[in-house]
């Protein structure tokens, strides 16, 4: 018997859900950027995290920021 | 006459000792003085552990600068750095665009200090106080 599919729980943006949140979105807050990349250094697309498009524009340059001055990591090559 | 909000950072190689950071921090105030720039913050946040090596160096000193100024304080800020052999890296962001340096509030930027530099104060009281 087909499985019916179960409909998908809809995410809510971290950031636009808490202010305070938003708030602390800065390059020089590296620990909280930590939430928003991979264990490899990438920025995680926001269909898994649930961030809404305005929070994500603004975290990737962040993020972009951060690395530069090595605060956060590039995304690690190979394997 | 409008100015800009600015924010410089710069890294410094540990290797160069208190006399790099002196000399790095002693040009990007030259910088700021000689464009017509007023500095708003200054803070040290000590050595860290960088996320990637530069230059073979793992670890920097990083300075963190806020300052009013035109877009030729960048530049200078840039060219300075550019020559100085204990700069690594640097990066200025624009803060705010039409500051007026007249009714801007110094003080209380000046107090506005971020996270990493109050951890940073702490860790210098911290050590202070185990040698006394």
């Amino acid at each position: 018997m087909p499985r019916k599919k179960q409909a998908a729980k809809k995410k809510s943006c971290p950031f636009a859900s808490d202010l305070s949140l938003a708030a602390e979105l800065d390059y020089k807050n590296p620990d909280m950027l930590k939430r928003f990349i991979t264990d490899r250094g990438r920025i995680v697309p926001r269909r898994i995290s649930g961030v809404s498009a305005f929070y994500q524009r603004k975290l990737s340059t962040e993020i972009k920021r951060a690395r530069a001055i090595a605060l956060l990591p590039y995304a690690a090559k190979g394997i | 006459m409008f100015l800009t909000k600015y924010e410089t950072i710069v890294l410094v190689s540990p290797e160069s000792g208190d006399a790099g950071v002196t000399k790095t921090l002693g040009r990007i105030r030259e910088a700021v003085e000689k464009t017509g720039g007023k500095e708003v913050r200054f803070e040290d946040w000590g050595v860290r552990k960088l996320t990637y090596e530069l230059n073979k160096n793992k670890r920097a000193h990083y300075l963190y600068l806020q300052h009013l100024g035109a877009s030729t304080t960048v530049a200078e800020i840039e060219r300075l750095m550019g020559i100085t052999e204990a700069a690594i890296k640097y990066q200025t962001i624009n803060l705010e665009e039409r500051v007026d340096p007249a009714t801007f509030d110094f003080d209380k930027e000046g107090k506005n200090v971020t996270e990493f530099g109050k951890r940073a104060k702490a860790k210098v009281e911290a050590r202070r106080e185990a040698q006394v």
